[in-house]
């Protein structure tokens, strides 16, 4: 078993988090995508190489992904070929052992193509599949909350992950590392969304950016926060300028002159700004109703409850004992818990909802984005894994049917603790 | 020149759905016009063939074959269809079953124009407005396209 490399790779919809077990200790970022550049020089860029564009007008995207599911595997195969090469992870298939993720309730035709590509196409080693959430509750959770006292600081036996990615939003409660498949909630907003929400909403206040996701995703990052107090912040955008801290003031990228967009600094009184052609998006409203929607979806007419109240859902589709512990012991994780106050109004908002004889404790990681691929680092070094693992031998004997039992999270008896 | 064309409540909401589902797409891009009258769908819809043969022999065939054959382009739709889980009894989770609901609480309404809150919506397709000034906006531009 020493030449086996474990290669750890979180296939997410927007980015793949990717490294070995034992030698990395962060993992790569690569964008999940290949993008071309309309105009002029027709430039095509394959994931990793993402990174070396330097005008992001125009771009056509072709993502593997379609709503969270993987469809497009041309698309991915390409990418996958660029990150397993000696230009990324210098990844022979033959000597390793793959750790990747799936999304949740992922379709059972989609993972057959999973088993088949990786096996027959690639040709690893050995591989097991799982979803990230699972992936997530293999870190030290309790190291979450750091104030809990020191006779709790072990591992909890419920833990509720709230994933909200690119394409969608898990909450998925787990106990005692087993996921309660019928408790699984799921809500069609992700950060994708967002963003085409964004731009939508922009282009028609301002100026018109449809054709332009890229920055209109640096921008949601840089200047969207989820507002504590939604109706008083929306009073405070109407006040002028001068008395509304909310107001930012974007100056747009300029690629013809390589400059980058950021947030210039407000003037104050008689000062005038120097007569530069920049292009400015002021950020008013904006920068809190659009993350809000992750709490209301309702606000952009989707008929489906926000975080915090089907994080409640979730909780009551489980057995009535384990409620308190869900409450006590909640993971956010994924790209849109970086925007700031997310853990606060999820907090905020759950006190106001779940019965008032639990606790509520939120925990996030660092960083929201990578949690699951280093919970799969760890997971890697078990014993458990390698007996979740199935062979390329195993599988030319019985095909994909012994992905089917040794992948499965949810045993039977599990579903004794849904209500 | 104005066409006076009033929204019933139906495709009031097709309208939103589809640009829920627009606001999916990966290279949004224009605006599309709003589906006028109720029960017609001017998207063509994208069809694409579905492999049905459930059992993929694996030894027979060659790693070209099967690489063309698993980068068929399939939308998520065909993919839903071929997977059979909405035939699968109702107590088995699916990503159908783990939809979650709506919310217990109404709908908040914002002025489709400007983003504050609004108490008034177009006579003609719906939208929200929240004063004269927005409402101008919207007859100028807005009514009739989609958003939100
Ligand atoms: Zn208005
Ligand atoms: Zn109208």
């Amino acid at each position: 078993m020493t030449e086996r490399k474990v290669l750890v790779l979180d296939n997410g919809a927007n980015t793949i988090k990717a490294g070995y077990a034992l030698f990395s200790q962060q993992p790569k970022i690569i964008p999940n995508c290949r993008v071309t550049r309309g105009k002029g020089d027709k430039k095509t860029f394959i994931g990793d190489q993402f990174s070396s564009c330097t005008d992001f007008s125009g771009l056509y995207y072709r993502l593997p992904f379609e709503k969270g599911f993987l469809t497009n595997w041309e698309v991915e195969k390409g990418i996958w070929d660029r990150i397993f090469s000696k230009d990324v992870l210098d990844c022979d298939p033959q000597k390793t052992s793959l750790l990747i993720t799936e999304p949740c309730f992922n379709l059972p035709n989609i993972q057959r193509t999973y088993d088949e590509m990786i096996f027959e196409v690639y040709e690893f080693q050995s591989y097991c599949r799982t979803i990230a959430p699972w992936l997530c509750i293999q870190n030290d959770i309790s190291s979450l909350y750091p104030n809990r006292p020191q006779n709790l600081a072990e591992p909890p036996d419920c833990v509720l992950v709230v994933d909200s990615g690119y394409s969608f939003t898990h909450i998925v409660p787990f106990v005692m590392g087993r996921p309660i498949l019928p408790a699984i909630r799921r809500i069609n907003i992700g950060g994708k969304l967002l963003t085409n929400h964004l731009k939508e909403i922009v282009s028609f206040r301002y100026w018109d950016m449809m054709d332009q996701t890229y920055v209109m995703n640096e921008v949601k990052e840089t200047c969207c926060y989820v507002s504590q107090d939604f109706l008083a912040d929306l009073e405070t955008c109407r006040k002028n300028t001068r008395d509304n801290p909310i107001l930012q003031e974007y100056v747009l990228p300029d690629f013809s002159r390589n400059t980058k967009g950021y947030i210039r600094e407000k003037k104050r009184g008689a000062e005038i700004y120097d007569q530069s052609d920049e292009q400015v998006l002021y950020m008013n409203n904006e920068c809190f109703t659009v993350p809000e929607i992750l709490f209301n979806p309702s606000d952009i007419g989707m008929n489906q409850a926000g975080i915090p109240e089907v994080i409640v859902e979730a909780i009551n589709a489980t057995h009535p004992d384990l409620h308190g512990l869900f409450y006590g012991n909640i993971v956010l994780v994924g790209g849109n818990s970086l925007f700031s106050g997310y853990k606060e109004r999820v907090e905020k908002d759950l006190r106001v909802l779940a019965p008032s004889e639990f606790e509520v404790k939120v925990g996030i990681p660092e960083d929201p984005i990578t949690y699951a691929w280093h919970g799969g680092r760890q997971f890697a070094s078990t014993p458990e894994f390698d007996e979740r693992l199935v062979t390329r031998s195993e599988y030319m004997e019985y095909g994909s049917n012994i992905c089917l039992r040794k992948f499965g999270l949810g045993g039977d008896e599990i579903d004794e603790m849904s209500e | 020149m104005k066409h006076k064309v009033i929204l019933d409540q139906t495709t009031r909401n097709r309208n939103i759905q589809h640009h829920l589902n627009e606001l999916e797409r990966d290279n949004y891009a224009e605006v599309p016009e709003l589906e006028i009258v109720s029960g017609t769908i001017t998207k063509p819809r994208r069809t694409s063939e579905v492999d049905t043969s459930q059992n993929r022999k694996t030894k027979a065939r060659s790693k070209k074959q099967l690489l063309s054959q698993l980068t068929v382009k399939k939308n998520l739709n065909a993919l839903l269809e071929e997977s059979r889980i909405d035939q699968l009894p109702p107590d088995i989770p699916t990503y159908f079953t783990a939809v979650a609901g709506p919310s217990r609480y109404p709908p908040r309404k914002f002025c489709s124009v400007c983003g504050y809150l609004s108490n008034y919506s177009c006579k003609t397709c719906g939208m929200r407005y929240c004063s004269v000034k927005c409402l101008e906006i919207h007859e100028e531009t807005r009514c009739m396209k989609y958003t939100v």
